[in-house]
């Protein structure tokens, strides 16, 4: 067998993965992706002996299955045949090993840095060359890294012919703290500090990733309602995002009176996620084995009061926000990503669903409480600027009744069970449903049970592609627009 | 001939006006601010800003020439020149004589000419695409006031801007004149939009350069040099109301001190209005604007034209 199959969240012993010889696992891997397999992480462990142990791990949303397999490269001159021409999803993920281990993706139609940034430096010094397109009439703008905005860094280098985009290339790695590196070093609270702070919006999303592959590896099941605590805070972190970007959304086209509605109804939200754990934006809330403040009645209450005030109010900044021709015109036929093109360069979340793919972790992998309760998910085809808008507004109604129906039907509070010995030598895969998409988080121990490698996947490393792919033949003046109905996360894609 | 005020009051005006303008934008700032359910900073937040500007170090590009020192000079004196050609509520202009309105449009056109050259003189990628933009959009946007004040020029039979010409004749007692004359109003208005960079055509507030217009060629000044760009700006969107506002000249058939009172009140109904489009309107694609601005000049053309049949 060249596959090892699992799921989320099973606990997988490393020794009975594959290791398959570079070729055949190239050609394992490009079977299963033509079969229509997605990649969930692509990276090289480190091993004591030298050299790289490579992981592969596809997901297959229709089985709810994972498949692993591995192969062993040296560490100086290690290579195979890229699969990028053919699965352009792949593309990322090869320069990202290139990058992390220097194993050299061999054809690769456009190998570069993934999060180098500027500080990129070819063999013989020079800096890195953007892409670029000749002509007279062509020129080049290049945005960033420091922005006019309080945004995060990056670069942006467009072509354009006149007003017109042909061609955008995006450098991101300003952002890169080595995340991935200082986790397996740090303790068991610094862990969660760091792992909160992959992307300062989706902290529950990562935590609740992480923190459910650490139980798995720990024997620890959760009850019913802590399971139910942690969806009704991923879901609140859903609403309070998505309220968060149709406002800058809104403030992009320069429509001020639903940006500045949108910008205190997400106040009232992340107000919300503060009465109880402490933090606007859940930072402690979610801890391995659990979660650190249980719901109490009292803010149950306050919770419904105040998810039934944002509903009425955002029914009524939805009309106006859709409902007003200037901003219609702005949204519709905006930044097209195809279907086609979605399904290539692999985007996830609400970004794909934007574009008719159909890809939702909380369906396709369910975790937690949607193994138990399903939450409503929507898909539209045009995947433009105006479908990414009005899939977060679906989302947010969605989000609100799903949390309205968990408070309903809250189990009680029940024992804890003890924990179980850690597994040693082993890996989980822990994939949630951030507010963007598909986080995943893969969790290697070592022969003592300690963390001995992590991957995390933010959904913006897929989808930051997609963003370059939807401004082309857009105007440059429309890029903000475009670059806010993705609104993708920086540090999220440079760790 | 042309006719230098000698009395002291023209100047006055100025002065009032000079001051006026910033308060007049940090009011339409606050509405916006009311409008939009924020509390907004002060009315008086623009003049803060400004003496700031004016206390702080000019920094020039290394790459900058001659023109980036003298365009924002140029761009303040041509406005400034213009506003003295305005009648100022009730006070009379400064400079006036038969065609002065086009020495109007075209000191605030040699302004705009050396911002663009100062925005290309930088050689910055979003400073060339802004001066690009506001060349194009002035092709569009020069035919709404010549079509206005044209066709108000060839209705009254006089041809300057002064309280006694222009704005002295219009007959508010024939229904198909005041049409006319309001009808005129909007297209100005439009055309205030355009030339001020506010919404929809371009936004005053944004952070982001890919899109903007007129905020875009000034990025690189500082200091002195932006205070002068700001404070003209300021002093231009007042230009553009007032030249609304004196349409509706009511110091033809009020007395002095009613008259006054409705040519504020009219200012302070145009803050409100633009205030109001500026929260409740997205702008539009850039590639639209050439569109909103024919409209206004259609708009023009027809006013006239109807004008001309029924009467």
């Amino acid at each position: 067998m060249n596959w090892h199959s699992t799921k989320p969240l099973e606990v997988v012993d490393r020794a009975s993965v594959p290791v398959l010889e570079t070729d055949s696992w190239v050609v394992a891997i490009r079977e299963k992706l033509a079969e229509g397999a997605s990649p969930v992480a692509l990276f090289g462990e480190k091993e004591s002996a030298g050299g790289f142990r490579v992981w592969c791990i596809l997901g297959d949303a229709s089985e709810n299955h994972l498949f692993l397999t591995t192969a062993r490269m040296p560490e100086r001159g290690g290579r195979f045949a890229s699969l990028a021409r053919d699965f352009p999803a792949m593309s990322g993920f090869e320069c990202e090993l290139f990058e992390q281990t220097g194993i050299v993706p061999e054809g690769h139609p456009w190998l570069r840095p993934v999060r180098a940034g500027g500080a990129w430096r070819g063999k013989d010094g020079a800096p890195y060359a953007f892409y670029r397109v000749e002509g007279d009439e062509v020129h080049e703008v290049a945005v960033g890294p420091v922005h006019a905005g309080v945004i995060e860094p990056g670069h942006f280098r467009f072509q354009c012919h006149g007003e017109q985009i042909l061609h955008l290339e995006i450098g991101l790695g300003y952002q890169h703290r080595g995340v991935e590196a200082l986790l397996p070093r740090r303790n068991a609270v610094q862990r969660l500090i760091l792992v909160e702070s992959i992307a300062g919006d989706s902290v529950i999303a990562h935590a609740t990733a992480f923190c459910a592959g650490l139980e798995s590896l720990a024997g620890i099941s959760l009850s019913l309602r802590e399971h139910a605590v942690r969806g009704i805070a991923a879901e609140l972190e859903r609403i309070a995002m998505h309220l968060a970007s149709l406002g800058g959304i809104a403030t992009d086209i320069g429509f001020a009176l639903p940006a500045a509605a949108l910008g205190g109804l997400r106040t009232l939200v992340i107000n919300l996620t503060a009465a109880l754990c402490g933090s606007r934006f859940g930072r402690g809330w979610i801890v391995p084995g659990g979660v650190r403040f249980d719901v109490d009645d009292q803010w149950l209450g306050k919770a419904k009061e105040v998810l039934g005030t944002v509903r009425e109010k955002f029914a009524d900044v939805k009309a106006l926000l859709f409902g007003a021709a200037s901003a219609l015109a702005r949204f519709e036929d905006t930044g097209i990503v195809s279907v086609e093109a979605a399904r290539q360069i692999g985007m996830v979340g609400m970004a794909a669903r934007a574009s008719g793919v159909d890809r939702d972790v909380r369906i396709d992998f369910p975790y937690g409480i949607f193994r138990y309760a399903s939450i409503g998910s929507v898909m539209l085809e045009s995947g433009d600027a105006y479908a990414r808008a009005e899939i977060r507004a679906l989302e947010i109604s969605h989000s609100i009744d799903f949390i309205l129906e968990q408070i309903e039907n809250l189990p009680p509070a029940k024992q804890k069970g003890a924990a179980g010995g850690v597994s040693k030598e082993a890996l989980v895969v822990s994939m949630t449903e951030g507010h963007r998409g598909e986080i995943a988080h893969v969790l290697l121990t070592g022969a003592n049970g300690e963390l001995s490698a992590v991957k995390i996947k933010d959904p913006s490393f897929h989808n930051w592609q997609g963003l370059a792919v939807a401004v082309r033949e857009n105007g440059i003046s429309d890029f903000p627009l475009c670059n806010k109905s993705f609104d993708l996360s920086y540090s999220g894609h440079d760790l | 001939m042309v006719e230098f005020s000698t009395n002291p009051v023209s100047w006055l005006g100025f002065l009032l006006f000079a001051v006026g303008a910033p308060l007049w934008m940090g009011i339409v700032n606050k509405l916006k601010a009311r409008l939009s359910g924020r509390c907004g900073p002060s009315v008086f937040q623009t003049f803060y800003d400004l003496a700031r500007l004016a206390r702080k170090e000019t920094v020039y590009s290394r790459s900058a020439s001659f023109i980036t020192r003298l365009a924002p000079v140029i761009v303040w004196n041509t406005t400034a020149l213009a506003v003295l050609i305005l009648p100022i509520g009730p006070f009379p202009p400064a400079i006036s004589f038969s065609g002065d309105f086009i020495l109007l449009a075209y000191l605030l056109g040699t302004g705009r000419f050396f911002q663009i050259l100062a925005g290309l003189d930088v050689a910055s990628s979003f400073q060339g695409m802004g001066a690009s933009r506001e060349a194009r959009f002035a092709v569009f946007a020069e035919p709404i006031f010549f079509f206005t004040f044209g066709s108000l020029a060839l209705v009254t039979g006089h041809a300057s801007l002064s309280l006694q010409s222009i704005f002295k004749d219009i007959a508010w007692d024939q229904p198909f004149f005041a049409v006319f004359i309001v009808i005129s109003s909007i297209s100005i208005f439009f055309l205030m939009l355009a030339e001020c960079s506010r919404i929809p055509v371009d936004d005053p507030n944004t952070h982001l350069e890919l899109t903007m217009i007129h905020e875009v060629m000034i990025l690189d000044a500082s200091g002195f040099d932006l205070f002068l760009y700001q404070h003209a700006a300021s002093l231009k969107v007042l230009l553009y109301a007032l030249l609304v506002a004196s349409l509706l000249n009511p110091f033809s058939w009020l007395n002095l001190f009613d008259g006054t009172l409705f040519f504020i009140a009219s200012l302070g109904v145009i803050a409100v209005v633009l205030a109001l489009i500026e929260t409740l309107m997205a702008r539009f694609r850039l590639v639209l604007v050439p569109q909103f601005l024919l409209y206004a000049t259609i708009i023009g053309v027809l006013n006239i034209l109807i004008f001309t049949i029924s009467h």
